[in-house]
């Protein structure tokens, strides 16, 4: 039996034993769709590269970044105990519900079992997105008896050119689709409102000129994007400072 | 170096008390955007070193130099939102030219705008639904303690408070 058989007969096997659960919920610390695959974990940084993958497999299609932003604040509301407001987060997102539950299990099993296998989220997301159309499910696109890149390497877990063959070029070389970069977003570490908070304090003063200096607002008219050039890397700020 | 980048330093150290004794020593010209500037600074540093009250005093004996009005309704909002009166601070927004100022300050008359529907949604009132309409969809704020929201917050906040008033009524 060849890899994929046997992640294909182990996929069958699971939603055999497990009920399907049509709607996302929170259970035992953990945000959960379809036959228990876990979205994300409650009290850890959210995996959103990871989360942005599975909601695509599940959806069978590419998502909006609005919609994963409600998944995520559900996550961190429900974490901080406002069970109301994170439900209506979940409904916001217009993600919360499968369409059709036994393939859209199905689909999650199967990128959770690649991811597990270190396909990068990335990866999986770029290709549903443009794939699409194909009608082609996560495992009928990828497989693990597909030779992938050495882990370690740049590359690593992702699969080779020779692996996916309907791929024009290199991983590495594919310009990366507008909504997976969008989907990708950082959970704040300690200290980072104080960053922003500081921010704002300039970029709102700074704004308030008829002419604010585009060397310290960097050309932008809002202050959440003004702010960026001032809150760290870390933060998420820019990478780079710009001259003042 | 400018007054501006003068400000920008302080601003990031949070040195205060030296951004406003630099004021006091330097007063502005009579150029109208030297005063705004010089003004909207001053206020900011006694925000910063959280004399509200003074704030408050510096806003209003100061008022007329700020070319900004939305940004003047935003450092109003921001001092009471500060002191905790947040009906006031709902209030201070609500007086935002929004639509004037949409050309000349975008920044601002967005932000006020946003706020205003925002605070008034976390309250548990009504926001004008043509001014949430109004918003961007990937609009983002930045709240007074530095924490961002978006639209889809706004959007969340005003959907709880129909659900309660729907299980309100029903009740």
């Amino acid at each position: 039996m060849t890899q994929s058989e046997e992640l294909v007969r182990r996929c069958d096997d699971h939603l055999a034993a497990h009920p399907i659960g049509a709607e996302m919920a929170f259970v035992g610390g953990f945000l959960t769709l379809g036959s228990g695959t876990r979205l994300a974990k409650l009290g850890a940084p959210l995996d959103e590269p990871r989360l942005a993958a599975l909601l695509t497999s599940a959806h069978g299609g590419p998502i909006e970044a609005s919609c994963l932003t409600h998944v995520r604040r559900a996550v961190e509301i429900w974490r901080d105990g406002d069970r109301a407001l994170a439900l209506t987060h979940l409904a916001l997102s217009g993600l919360a519900k499968l369409g059709e539950p036994l393939e859209g299990a199905r689909r999650l099993f199967f990128a959770d079992a690649l991811m597990d296998a270190n396909v990068a989220p990335g990866v999986i997301v770029e290709e549903l997105t443009n794939e699409t159309a194909s009608g082609g499910a996560p495992a009928a696109k990828y497989s693990p008896d597909q030779p992938r890149a050495p882990a370690g390497s740049p590359d690593g877990g992702q699969w080779t050119q020779d692996a996916i063959g309907p791929l024009k070029a290199p991983v590495a070389d594919r310009p990366k689709s507008p909504s997976a970069a969008q989907q990708i977003a950082l959970v704040l570490p300690d200290g980072c409102e104080q960053e922003w908070a500081r921010a704002r304090e300039i970029c709102s003063a700074l704004l308030m000129a008829p002419n604010p200096p585009r060397g310290q607002t960097g050309g932008y008219s809002d202050i959440n994007n003004c702010a960026r050039g001032f809150a760290s890397e870390r933060c998420g700020g820019n990478p780079v400072r710009r001259s003042k | 170096m400018s007054l501006i980048d003068r400000m920008i330093a302080y601003a990031s150290t949070g040195d205060w008390a030296d951004c406003q004794a630099y004021l006091a020593a330097h007063p502005p010209g009579d150029a109208p955007e030297e005063q705004s500037s010089h003004a909207t600074w001053s206020v900011r540093a006694e925000i910063g070193l959280h004399r509200l009250d003074d704030a408050l005093h510096r806003l209003d004996a100061t008022a007329g130099r700020f070319q900004c009005r939305c940004g003047l309704s935003y450092l109003r909002s921001e001092i009471y939102w500060l002191k905790g009166e947040q009906s006031a601070a709902i209030e201070a927004l609500r007086s935002a030219p929004w639509s004037e100022e949409m050309g000349s300050f975008p920044g601002l008359a967005k932000e006020t705008m946003f706020l205003y529907c925002y605070f008034l949604a976390k309250a548990g009132r009504e926001a004008p639904p043509k001014l949430v309409q109004a918003i961007p969809e990937d609009y983002r704020a930045i709240l007074f303690d530095g924490s961002r929201v978006g639209k889809a917050d706004l959007l969340a906040a005003i959907e709880q408070n129909q659900k309660h008033q729907q299980s309100q009524t029903t009740a």
